[in-house]
């Protein structure tokens, strides 16, 4: 499942303690250079970069990232693929500089796609949506938010429970059984997230919830220094990329 | 001396459903633990929802410090202050990202600045030996971690009572066995402890008294040593005198633990006692 090991990756990688602030200055700033440099080399510096930051300085598993990445990037890839040909007079025929064209969207799109995939690897889900709140975002919707994400899990984790008990019983021998024993999982799902729900509420009500979830926040503050050191290496980056 | 918690002829059912209590009687005597000890459907878990307010008796009272319990927003709130509850899935419980967040979560409810919260916080993880899953995320811990964090969020409130609902349902032998100990450790800081299990091994390890559950009722309350002596009671419910009790007897009526002398609660009672007996006696 994408989402777990996304999640893993986050919540074990060695930048996980780091300041959100520098994860989205490293992010947005390079996400930035991608996309108004030109492709060659100016995106594709940015790609390295990134790579070298996720691997080598989060530490992110390389077989995690790939597992994710093969889906964004293989769409990229084939959409860049189209631009090699034309629809011309006399049928398809090759593009006059698609060659050109094609990898320099390529190269941009990666570029682009390793910058998010870093912070989504590096980030857990509950210190973006912490960020969100500092950022002026109602708590009401970040509350609601992170419940979502919670639930996401258990209700994952519950779903693979009853899947797997169908499967001892036989329940997706065939085709048409698999497809009724789905319907079967998802049509439980919901009652159970209801009373999940409940119990939920019950277990808040409990240690005095009156309506907002407040906890403490206990993520570090960014430090000037390395945030300073983000934008020198970014600024280094560009002018690579425009000099080059 | 007034019970810190009681119930009074309490009735409730649940909306289309058969009665869950009839006429249930139970006191919880202060600084004392107390096993509500009985077969699945007995009626325990729904009590432990009416001691901290969650529920309301369709009929009958629950009385906190001997007055009739206050309902209000307010009362309430002064009432979860005094007893916290523990679910019996701590999924249920644990909403926070991480475990130091689901922690405080009580304390700032309590209206304690941040301060005051991270102290009690940091007090509570280390009552509970999980100092070291501070930043963890809380859907990535172990069955028994998360049990753990979900005490620590109770804890954190300085709860005068801690209601329990299976608390070592679904751990492992060793979880079970740390849990039990740490649990042994607030109820001598002197924590009242009220906790549901139908394990009669449990309930005499921990447990001062007992109240035996059967059909929304307690159809006996006492001390652990009376109620888990008596064969005849607990079959009645379909239990058993719990082993190690029964061997601890067994040992007394062979004169190799004096009368009136404690009888060994845990395993390792029973070995200290047994290094005294000499061979053959």
């Amino acid at each position: 499942m994408a989402i777990s090991s996304i999640d893993c990756a986050a919540a074990l990688n060695r930048w996980r303690g780091r300041p959100l602030a520098e994860k989205t200055l490293i992010t947005a700033g390079f996400l930035i250079l991608a996309l108004a440099l030109p492709p060659w080399p100016g995106a594709a510096l940015v790609g390295a970069v990134m790579l070298a930051v996720t691997f080598g300085g989060a530490r992110v598993p390389p077989r995690h990232w790939l597992s994710v990445a093969v889906l964004p990037l293989g769409f990229l890839a084939t959409g860049a693929l189209t631009l090699l040909v034309q629809l011309g007079p006399d049928g398809f025929a090759l593009a006059p500089g698609g060659a050109a064209a094609a990898a320099g969207l390529a190269l941009r799109s990666f570029a682009a796609v390793i910058c998010l995939l870093f912070l989504s690897f590096t980030t857990p889900a509950a210190d973006l949506l912490s960020g969100l709140r500092r950022l002026g975002v109602p708590s009401e919707i970040v509350e609601i938010a992170l419940l979502t994400y919670r639930f996401v899990f258990l209700l994952g984790d519950e779903a693979v429970a009853m899947t797997h008990a169908q499967r001892a019983r036989l329940g997706h021998s065939t085709r048409r059984r698999w497809l009724r024993s789905t319907a079967m999982v998802i049509a439980n799902l919901l009652p159970r997230a209801m009373d999940r729900a409940r119990r939920m509420e019950t277990g808040l009500a409990a240690r005095g919830w009156q309506g907002e979830m407040r906890v403490i926040d206990d993520r570090p503050a960014a430090s000037g220094a390395v945030l300073a050191l983000i934008l020198v290496a970014q600024a280094a980056v560009a002018a690579l990329g425009v000099l080059l | 001396m007034t019970p810190i918690l009681s119930a009074e002829d309490v009735h409730f059912s649940f909306p289309g459903e058969v009665a869950a209590l009839r006429g249930l009687d139970l006191e919880v005597a202060a600084g004392r633990s107390l096993a509500i000890l009985g077969p699945n459907g007995a009626g325990k878990s729904t009590l432990l929802l009416h001691l901290n307010g969650t529920l309301r008796p369709g009929a009958g009272h629950i009385r906190l410090d001997g007055e009739t319990a206050d309902y209000s927003r307010k009362g309430l709130n002064r009432w979860r202050q005094r007893v916290a509850l523990v679910l019996q899935d701590a999924d249920d419980q644990l909403f926070a990202a991480t475990v130091f967040e689901d922690v405080s979560f009580g304390p700032l409810n309590l209206g304690l600045g941040e301060a005051e919260t991270r102290a009690r916080v940091e007090e509570a993880l280390a009552a509970l030996g999980i100092a070291d899953l501070h930043d963890r995320a809380t859907h990535m811990l172990s069955g028994g971690q998360k049990k753990r964090a979900a005490i620590a969020g109770a804890l954190a409130m300085h709860p005068d009572v801690l209601l329990l609902d299976e608390p070592t349902a679904g751990l492992d032998a060793e979880g079970a066995a740390q849990l039990v100990a740490t649990l042994r450790g607030l109820a001598a800081k002197g924590v009242t402890l009220v906790f549901t299990t139908h394990d009669v091994e449990l309930a005499w390890t921990l447990a001062d008294d007992v109240a035996l559950f059967r059909g929304g009722r307690a159809v006996a309350a006492s001390g652990a040593g009376t109620i888990l002596t008596d064969r005849a009671l607990l079959e009645g419910v379909g239990l058993r005198p719990p082993l190690l009790l029964d061997l601890a007897l067994h040992a007394r009526d062979r004169g190799l633990i004096a009368e009136g002398a404690p009888l060994p609660r845990t395993p390792d009672d029973l070995k200290r006692a047994m290094a005294g007996w000499r061979s053959g006696g």
